[in-house]
């Protein structure tokens, strides 16, 4: 059988970074194949050049066996190729009819609505789809603004679909729906590209797997050549992965202790509710919850970043309720924040400066009034060596690092002011495994040598592994706190949905 | 009275109209531009010019579309193609504008011509105080209403429209669906200095037919103004540009009368009515819509990794 | 870095364009001039405007000055530089013209007053004259125009040839020279015609050609059938002449704009001072002093009046000129009452030159206020 699409040798270079180096991949008609790789591994770049968004530096792409140039989108969508980004390529003030015109090929000039919301209402039936048309996109859950997604492709009537991480955003009774939709479009002979890190997924879904790393292709399997093991041992095999363990160990007494914290948020609703909770000296707490529970005002709270309408936070003695950032911070707090871009980093300076964001005030970096570039650039060095962190050339603006290294900068920053706690959010979310463990291996590093740790994550994986505690968080306060030795993921998955006793 | 207040208001409405229009336009496309008042002077000398030079006001009204387009367009490459910053480009297309228009105006300065002559639209025309009132304009009063009329239409009933609203709003969602984005923000920025320059022709050729260097005394800042106020709306901008008219023809005829109202106050009426209608359309608003193209003032790079 | 580059060149060319303030020289073709060269200093002279040369008005006519001046024989040399913003950059301008050799310097705006003073200090050589002032030093002089005595010579002519008895009058700011110019053509206009008005509007700008229009339409829509104005641009004059009324300009002679309506203007004659000035210095008599000259002088004057005006009309208003020229007719003498019927001078008194200054009243006859 011939591919409907084949990739051959494509190769794509950022400013610094080489992002594809010679990937080949074959689609064939009516399968779902799975891109699997790490983050980082070039997956999305792969797709975003399928979808003529970016031009590849060399490699050739074949339509049914015919040489193809992508030079932009249109010739992509004239190849009946369609994507559906991590980032929804929606317009958020538009109705969701109006965002399906968007993508109607062929449109006219004037043209009738009417025809095409019986078009739309059609495939929205076809596939029990419930979506309101006349809504504007931003009203819209993140799990309909999907479905939006992939009407658009198939009003176009797309026979190869890129799906990319389309279930990250998903519950998994979505997801659940989701797949059984992807079935169905594989029956009438479509082409799925599924791009996805989650072993679960691709096992139950895939008739073949490339998977992907660093910009190459390492591998293509069809379905009964592949299991979970085969997978992961390809999609991280040869890489150093950090290897660390949570020796036993006494741990201290109280060193934190938040006692009927209130915080209302914007619109006026509570994010935290009287919510009471202590850490221990050289303890790593871990904090379970759906996101949206109030995790990010504790965070806040903790840093000084907002002031809790009542209740009070001691650290060792000392009440920092209303203490600012730079008091907490110097009081011993430090913070790996939830969105390391916006948040943890100042985007386009340097990674030696901002190495220094949190110290510049320190005598060490001061010289007659000015900063002193020599002992900056001095300290970055030891940090970079420390940490391991692929700084690129001197003077590099710290966006253009890839995640993993970004988290090692902020880490960096937050250890070498030597915090007595430190309050990471989701600190490995979209890191590739050897970067997540590292990042594992500092905070237990810390730990010995009796830090403390309050980790807020969705992974429970992560948690398990981590904590010596772990509290589940629900609707604003704490519903329970396990032991990771001795508890079940029913336990707390019931803790979080906040159905036990409180 | 009140048909001499309403027909002053028009009036006076008009080239603010023009302007803001243009700027909805361009706006609505991503593309802010703070050269609306360099556009109107290249606009009214180049439609006077012209109008001297051939005695055509038909020639004299392309004349200044033309000449407007063709100096927007820098402001288009600028933005469009080099992805420069907007506010500094803008601000300098109105110097440039100032600058050219006295340089090649000075010869223009005590010529007269024939300008635009009311139009009495037959039957309509005799409807007592709205007859006079609104039926009684020259043609460049009627072209701008039908332009909001179009301009509405466009937008909402034209896959043009559809598409250009897109890429205001989110650029990278409509070049995935294969609009040609870059030329989609050129022609918003070309066609609305075109419709710009129409305000400063209007000023030129209809209002106070004479070229006079800076002639449009700051009518392209307050057509900036009136886009937000019409919330990038044409119907709305028509409202705005006629209150902003309204209100300055009614304080001009309210020390004609002699009441005792202080001019100072009622020169400010305008602004306070920006004010109020600004805090209302933010209040009224819910949370998350908006209705300021959402990628106003941004450049955009297909290849740029966010 | 290439488009940066290039952005940054097409900004540098748009700036350039936009604001040029290159002095512009009018040099004489030499030989004629050598040959008549006397005894005496050659003078160069230097002007700085506030506005463009184009802009038809105020700085039109100190322009239409400088000229009369270059055809002088000891005048070797004229310049102006226009559209000089008030204040620090007016410093630096005036400086640079001093330090080019420029040997008697005009500076034509009141917000030039104090530049122009600490300029002078630095260039006890060159003569220094400043347009609308109160300073005097060393080597500055001030000097100003009675303004007010054509404007009454104007309002007489629009009281003869008002029918509706409302004449109206475009002012831009509630200032004293304002003030003092709507109040002497009042006089004027109540002296041959006591039942007509003035009707005033207030633009509140100096530069607005529609505004200005709208208000002139304004005053025509309450029956005002003569329309003066003190702006600069001809948009009230082009709104009477399309109402059928008659248009009284102000600063310089418009009528080709408006033929139908043209009555006659106020009008600058820089060129006698300009020319005084030029000789003093050529011949080393120059001395600062503070000028105030009027029609005697021939610094003002009121222009041409057209045959649209009765020849008994014109009579009338020459009659009045030759008074005032003679010093027979004082304009702001006793007894005036202001508009609210309080006397504001009494009889068989005249106003001194700085309560004229001060002026913040309007005369009997007129219809608006002066909001403070």
């Amino acid at each position: 059988m011939k591919p409907v699409l084949e990739i051959k040798n494509v190769t794509k270079t950022f400013p610094g970074v080489k992002a594809l180096d010679g990937v080949c991949l074959s689609i064939y008609e009516g399968e779902i194949h799975t891109l699997l790789g790490e983050n980082g591994a070039g997956k999305s770049t792969l797709m975003n050049v399928l979808n003529g968004l970016y031009k590849p530096d060399s490699g050739e792409i074949f339509i049914d066996g015919k040489h193809n140039i992508f030079m932009s989108p249109k010739d992509s969508i004239k190849a009946k190729i369609g994507m559906v980004h991590q980032h929804f390529m929606l317009v958020k003030n538009h109705t969701v009819l109006e965002n399906i015109l968007l993508s109607v090929e062929g449109l006219k000039s004037i043209f009738n609505k009417k025809a095409i919301r019986i078009q739309v209402e059609e495939i929205l039936t076809r596939f029990n789809m419930d979506v309101d048309l006349d809504e504007p996109m931003w009203k819209l859950s993140i799990g309909t603004q999907q479905w939006v997604e992939l009407v658009k492709l198939l009003i176009r009537d797309c026979r190869i679909l890129i799906l990319d991480e389309p279930t990250a955003v998903l519950t998994p009774q979505e997801a659940e729906k989701l797949f059984a939709f992807l079935g169905k479009l594989r029956e009438e002979g479509k082409s799925i590209v599924f791009i996805s890190h989650k072993m679960r997924e691709v096992m139950a879904l895939s008739d073949r797997v490339t998977i992907l790393k660093k910009g190459t292709t390492v591998k293509s399997l069809t379905k009964g050549n592949f299991d979970e093991n085969v997978l992961a041992s390809l999609m991280i095999g040869g890489d150093e992965i950090p290897k660390w363990e949570r020796a036993p160990k006494k741990i201290g007494d109280d060193i934190l202790t938040i006692a009927y914290i209130s915080v209302d948020n914007d619109k006026g609703l509570k994010d935290l509710k009287e919510f009471s909770m202590s850490l221990k000296k050289g303890e790593i707490l871990g904090i379970a919850g759906i996101a949206g529970n109030g995790q990010k005002a504790l965070s806040e709270v903790i840093t000084g970043l907002k002031a809790p309408k009542s209740g009070t936070v001691i650290l060792e003695g000392l009440d920092i309720t209303r203490a600012d950032c730079r008091n907490s911070q110097l009081s011993g707090i430090a913070h790996v924040p939830e969105d390391r871009k916006a948040v943890g980093i100042a985007p386009d300076m340097s990674v030696d400066d901002n190495l220094i964001l949190k110290s510049y005030k320190d005598k060490k970096f001061i010289k007659y009034f000015l900063q002193d570039k020599k002992a900056i650039k001095q300290n970055a060095e030891e940090l970079i060596d420390c940490y391991d962190i692929k700084a690129g050339p001197p003077g590099n603006p710290v966006r253009l690092l890839s995640g993993g290294n970004i988290q090692k900068v902020i880490i960096a920053r937050e250890m070498s002011l030597n915090p007595k706690v430190l309050i990471a959010l989701y600190p490995t979310r979209g890191l590739d495994i050897g970067s997540a463990e590292y990042v594992h291996k500092v905070i237990i590093d810390a730990r010995n040598r009796n830090m403390s740790t309050i980790v807020i994550s969705e992974d429970l994986d992560e948690l398990l592994k981590l904590s010596d505690r772990i509290a589940v968080m629900f609707c604003g306060r704490i519903t329970g706190v396990v032991d990771p030795e001795n508890t079940t993921r029913e336990e707390i998955g019931l803790l979080m949905s906040g159905s036990c006793d409180i | 009275m009140i048909e001499i207040l309403i027909f002053a208001t028009i009036k006076a409405g008009t080239p603010i109209l023009f302007a803001t229009l243009g700027a909805i336009i361009m706006e609505r496309s991503g593309i802010i531009n703070l050269g609306i008042e360099g556009l109107m002077l290249v606009g009214a000398l180049s439609g006077f010019a012209t109008a001297h030079a051939t005695g055509s006001l038909t020639l004299a009204i392309l004349a200044s579309f033309f000449a407007a387009m063709i100096v927007g367009s820098i402001h288009g490459i600028i933005t469009v193609y080099l992805r420069g910053n907007q506010i500094v480009s803008g601000l300098s297309l109105t110097m440039f504008g100032i600058g050219l228009t006295a340089l090649f105006g000075r010869s223009l300065v005590g010529v007269t011509i024939e300008g635009f002559n009311k139009i009495d639209i037959p039957i309509l025309s005799k409807i007592p105080i709205i007859g006079p009132s609104i039926f009684n304009h020259d043609l460049l009063v009627y072209l701008s209403v039908l332009l909001v009329v179009l301009i509405s239409l466009f937008f909402y009933k034209t896959k043009w429209g559809l598409y250009l609203r897109s890429v205001g709003e989110n650029p990278a969602a409509a070049d995935t669906s294969g609009v040609n984005v870059n030329a989609y923000r050129m022609w918003a920025v070309l066609i609305g200095s075109g419709i710009a320059g129409l305000g400063g022709g209007y000023i030129s050729l209809a209002y106070t037919p004479f070229w006079v260097e800076n002639m449009t005394a700051g009518r392209g800042w307050i057509a900036v103004a009136l886009v937000i106020f019409a919330q990038w709306n044409s119907t709305r901008a028509l409202a705005g540009a006629y209150l902003f008219g309204g209100i300055n023809a009614i304080q001009l005829r309210m020390q004609a009368m002699g009441t005792n109202i202080s001019p100072h106050f009622l020169q400010t009426l305008p602004y306070v009515f920006t004010i109020i209608v600004l805090v209302i359309a933010t209040i009224r608003l819910e949370k998350g819509a908006s209705p300021e193209p959402e990628s106003l003032g941004l450049p955009y790079d297909r290849e740029d990794r966010k | 870095m290439k488009k940066f580059f290039l952005l940054a060149v097409i900004s540098a060319f748009l700036v350039i364009t936009g604001c040029s303030n290159q002095p512009k020289e009018e040099a004489k073709p030499a030989p004629a001039k050598a040959e008549t060269k006397e005894a005496g200093k050659d003078i160069k002279a230097a002007f700085v405007y506030v506005g463009p040369v184009g802009d038809a008005g105020w700085t039109f006519a100190h322009d239409a000055g400088r000229k009369a001046m270059a055809e002088l024989p000891y005048v070797k040399e004229t310049n102006f530089i226009e559209s000089v913003p008030e204040g620090a950059e007016s410093t630096r301008i005036i400086t640079s013209l001093a330090q080019k050799g420029y040997n008697l310097i005009f500076t034509t705006s009141f917000g030039y007053m104090d530049p122009t003073l600490e300029v002078a200090s630095k260039f006890p050589e060159v003569a220094f004259m400043h347009c609308s002032g109160y300073k005097t030093s060393d080597n500055m002089g001030n000097y100003f125009g009675r303004m007010y005595q054509p404007r009454y010579l104007s309002g007489m002519v629009a009281g003869q040839m008002t029918k509706s008895n409302i004449v109206g009058y475009v002012a831009a700011f509630p200032i004293p020279e304002v003030i003092r110019g709507i109040n002497a053509f009042t006089l004027g206009v109540r002296a041959v015609n006591p039942e007509a008005v003035v009707k005033v509007i207030w633009t509140q700008t100096w530069f607005d050609p529609a505004k200005e229009r709208d208000a002139a339409e304004s005053l025509l829509d309450v029956k005002a059938d003569v329309i003066t104005m003190h702006q600069d641009t001809p948009a009230p004059l082009q709104a009477a002449e399309k109402r059928g009324a008659f248009a009284i300009g102000y600063n310089s002679v418009m009528q080709e704009q408006v033929p139908g309506a043209w009555l006659t203007a106020p009008v600058w004659n820089w060129k006698a001072i300009y020319n005084k000035a030029a000789e003093e210095v050529h011949n080393g008599t120059w001395k600062p002093e503070a000028i105030w000259w009027g029609m005697k002088e021939g610094l003002v004057d009121i222009a041409p009046m057209t045959d649209l005006v009765p020849a008994e009309a014109q009579a009338v208003v020459n009659e009045a000129k030759a008074k005032i020229v003679s010093g027979e007719l004082v304009i702001f003498s006793g007894e005036i009452k202001d508009n609210k019927g309080n006397v504001a001078v009494e009889a068989g008194k005249a106003m001194t030159d700085g309560e004229m200054l001060g002026m913040n009243f309007f005369v009997e006859g007129v219809q608006g206020n002066i909001s403070n």
